[in-house]
């Protein structure tokens, strides 16, 4: 990781917000209905409030050895070879939480617009596309990333203002008939899939942060953003949709969209209002490269590994999940366990650093 | 820099190439604004409204009158085999992103409807908002081949028809599929769907003769609710009752309400910006329907002194009396005709005690429904008599 990879705070939290929102899509969405039923915003709220315990860890991770990334930092914390072990399972991990995001991505695309058209084919023009735009780096990248955040939120809150006068609150009721328990399991849900991918973004060291004064700041504020966002976000669709439907639609997201008719003569344009999911799956995606690729680290060849990695993620996709049945089952069941995973190695580093800092 | 054109050039042909791959242009699409579906020998008859592009080319050439709409139909087993065997007839591939209506047959409706919500809840293509209705007395072909003076596409005519019902009449529920199919996998709502009938039958409804004159021509009407149990149909509400349904389900938007002020003669009253909700009440485990909204006084064959408040409140005890009346006795008569829950009271009470719901959910149909009690509150207000200050009646 050299100096000349600066980014802006601003830039950090665009980036937090776009890999918090895209995991909320399908799958997201659906373990948390499948968990919590009608109370799922409850489950995001509770969730809210242990994605900031989370993201305390991870800023007290981000503030040690503020010049080093996440794997480095393990590697000085636990010595080479524990360190290189961890690092070998964070980088499996980090995979398979990329094959999520590419896997959601095609589907997506391949079901609701080009129903007729390869999968592959359509694997392979966003692979494309994320070769090229993680070849340019993590400046150019969180730049975009920052220009599709305001696009974004323009597109969010024309959704939500085209969705708002429609919501039934009867769509919500009863509350918590089953008690605080699948609010609880929802609530961890949540973390798992929306709000433990962040820890990506501690690949990029504190010091290549332009405004790292207001670092830990500015990442509070950004999941703060994010949970925002996906509460509202589930509101309209639930509000709108009720629970049966939301939890039938594979895409209720963007299901939802179609109701919206603003002023009475603007239909049918959910298919623009979409292009915001679109943009942050692509946007994670191209985190979890960088991610790997610094991991392995060899800079002569950035661009090849770079390249293997799409390869290795793209045919992963395609060949993991044979359905979209078995893609939901995996999410629901496994990928808890991957984040928990993710967390124990955050845990253990923190502790680690801890002790350090104690014994110095 | 050679390196560099060549991903550039290959980068931009696949983008070009992805943009064309299976491209469809408009002209090769039969745009559908209708589906039918009857039952049949081999199944499901399957019928399809179309919109005839080639009549505006060729009226503006030779002058003629051409239908607005095709009618393609097919059977089979099943409804996607019956809608995709339709290219043989039809030049272009049927499009049903566009559609306006699809209409069941009372046949296919009272043997259940779940294979109809399979097979359009599955499809990407279609858009879910689209209106649902029942053939009643008829069958869905008939219907759809029906060329209705006026509109000139028989499904717009239906769908027109139902929003201008729905704001001044209120008889008619706005079903869309997406609505049928919330109904439809809520297990506390029953099923209904507004149904529509031709109020006669020539052999000219589905030629030119029909739209040429100005009476005695066929004419699809809305006439009355389909109500559901189980997903099959099991009878109808009229006109009437469904209005009073619609108080239940607080659908109402403005309607008329008549009622007898003298022995004989009678009080025309319009209510606007009603307002209708149905709530349980926890204490005393009941449903209480409350109905507000503002009245006019349009039509008055008595004498009631409209100057002086005292008739103002008499005529709104009249209009309140006959809407509580009428709410209660539908309410009565349905449930032991029908012993259906399509009013969705048990939804309402699973949103408000869920304690309660549990205890009457397993035995709502032997003893929950029949015996539940229900209250009907009607609020309207007078506020306008029309053009005139006093009765005509008090010379």
């Amino acid at each position: 990781m050299t100096s000349e990879n600066k980014i802006d705070a601003l830039q950090l939290c665009s980036l937090i917000i776009m890999i918090s929102l895209s995991g909320f899509l399908g799958s997201g969405f659906y373990c948390l209905i499948k968990a919590a039923l009608t109370n799922g915003y409850l489950s995001i709220v509770i969730g809210g409030a242990i994605a900031i315990i989370i993201a305390c860890l991870l800023l007290y991770i981000a503030n040690y050895e503020i010049e080093l990334p996440i794997n480095e930092k393990i590697n000085k914390l636990f010595g080479k070879g524990i360190g290189v072990i961890l690092n070998v399972i964070l980088t499996i991990l980090v995979f398979a939480i990329g094959v999520f995001f590419t896997y959601n991505l095609n589907n997506f695309i391949s079901s609701q617009f080009l129903s007729e058209t390869p999968i592959t084919f359509i694997a392979i023009v966003f692979a494309l596309l994320l070769l090229y735009v993680i070849n340019k780096g993590i400046e150019t990248l969180s730049r975009v990333a920052l220009l599709i955040l305001v696009l974004n939120l323009i597109l969010y809150v024309i959704a939500i203002f085209g969705l708002t006068p429609t919501i039934e609150l009867d769509n919500f009721l009863p509350f918590m008939k089953d008690g605080l328990s699948k609010p609880l399991i929802g609530s961890l849900y949540f973390v798992a899939i929306n709000i433990m991918p962040v820890f990506l973004l501690l690949i990029i060291p504190k010091k290549n942060i332009v405004d790292e004064n207001h670092y830990n700041k500015f990442v509070i504020i950004s999941i703060i953003i994010s949970i925002v966002l996906i509460f509202f976000i589930f509101v309209v669709v639930v509000g709108n949709l009720g629970i049966y439907l939301a939890s039938s639609y594979q895409y209720p997201e963007y299901i939802v969209l179609k109701r919206i008719s603003l002023f009475n003569f603007l239909d049918r344009i959910e298919n623009m209002l979409v292009i915001q999911w679109i943009f942050a799956l692509c946007l994670s995606i191209c985190i979890v490269v960088y991610y790997i690729s610094n991991t392995i680290k060899k800079k002569k060849h950035n661009k090849l590994i770079n390249t293997g990695i799409i390869l290795a993620l793209l045919i992963a996709s395609l060949y993991s999940f044979k359905n979209n049945t078995i893609f939901n089952e995996f999410i629901y069941y496994y990928f808890p366990y991957v984040s928990l995973t993710i967390f124990i190695i955050m845990l253990l580093c923190g502790i680690m650093i801890f002790i350090k800092r104690r014994r110095t | 820099m050679r390196l560099k054109k060549i991903k550039l050039c290959f980068l931009f042909s696949v983008f070009f190439l992805s943009g064309c791959y299976n491209y469809h242009e408009l002209s090769e699409l039969s745009i559908t604004t209708a589906i039918g579906i009857d039952k049949s020998e081999n199944g499901y008859k399957l019928i399809a409204q179309v919109m005839n592009i080639q009549k505006k080319n060729s009226d503006a050439s030779s002058g003629g009158n051409t239908p607005e709409v095709i009618i393609y139909e097919n059977e089979d087993k099943s409804l996607l085999n019956a809608l995709r065997h339709i290219v043989l007839q039809a030049p272009k591939k049927l499009y049903p992103s566009h559609l306006d209506i699809l209409l069941i047959s009372e046949d296919v409706a009272k043997e259940g409807l779940e294979d109809i919500f399979e097979f359009f809840f599955r499809d990407p293509n279609v858009r879910m908002q689209f209106n649902v209705l029942i053939a009643k007395g008829t069958t869905s072909e008939e219907v759809l081949e029906t060329l209705t003076p006026g509109q000139a596409v028989s499904s717009k005519n239906i769908v027109d028809s139902q929003e201008t019902d729905a704001k001044y009449l209120g008889t008619s529920q706005l079903i869309t599929f997406e609505d049928l199919m919330d109904m439809y996998l809520n297990p506390n709502k029953e099923i209904i769907i507004p149904a529509a009938i031709l109020n006669t039958k020539t052999s000219e409804n589905n030629s030119i003769e029909n739209i040429e004159k100005a009476n005695d021509n066929t004419k699809i009407i809305l006439d009355s609710t389909g109500v559901f149990k189980d997903s099959k149909l099991i009878g109808y509400i009229d006109n009437e009752e469904s209005i009073y349904l619609n108080y239940i389900k607080g659908e109402v938007l403005g309607t008329l309400i008549i009622c007898e002020c003298d022995k004989g003669n009678y009080l025309t009253s319009e209510v606007k910006n009603i307002k209708s909700t149905a709530n349980f009440d926890k204490k005393e485990k009941k449903i209480v329907i409350e109905v507000s909204g503002d009245g006019n006084i349009n039509e008055m064959n008595c004498y009631i002194d409209v100057e002086k408040d005292s008739g103002i409140e008499k005529i709104e005890k009249l209009v309140n009396d006959e809407v509580e009346k009428n709410i209660n006795k539908f309410i009565r008569d349905s449930i032991s005709k029908y012993n259906s829950d399509f009013f969705s009271f048990l939804d309402i009470i699973y949103k408000s005690d869920y304690t309660y719901y549990k205890t009457i959910k397993d035995n709502w149909y032997e003893s929950g429904l029949k015996n539940l009690k229900f209250e009907v509150k009607s609020k309207i207000k007078i506020t306008k008599k029309g053009n005139v200050l006093r009765d005509i009646y008090d010379k």
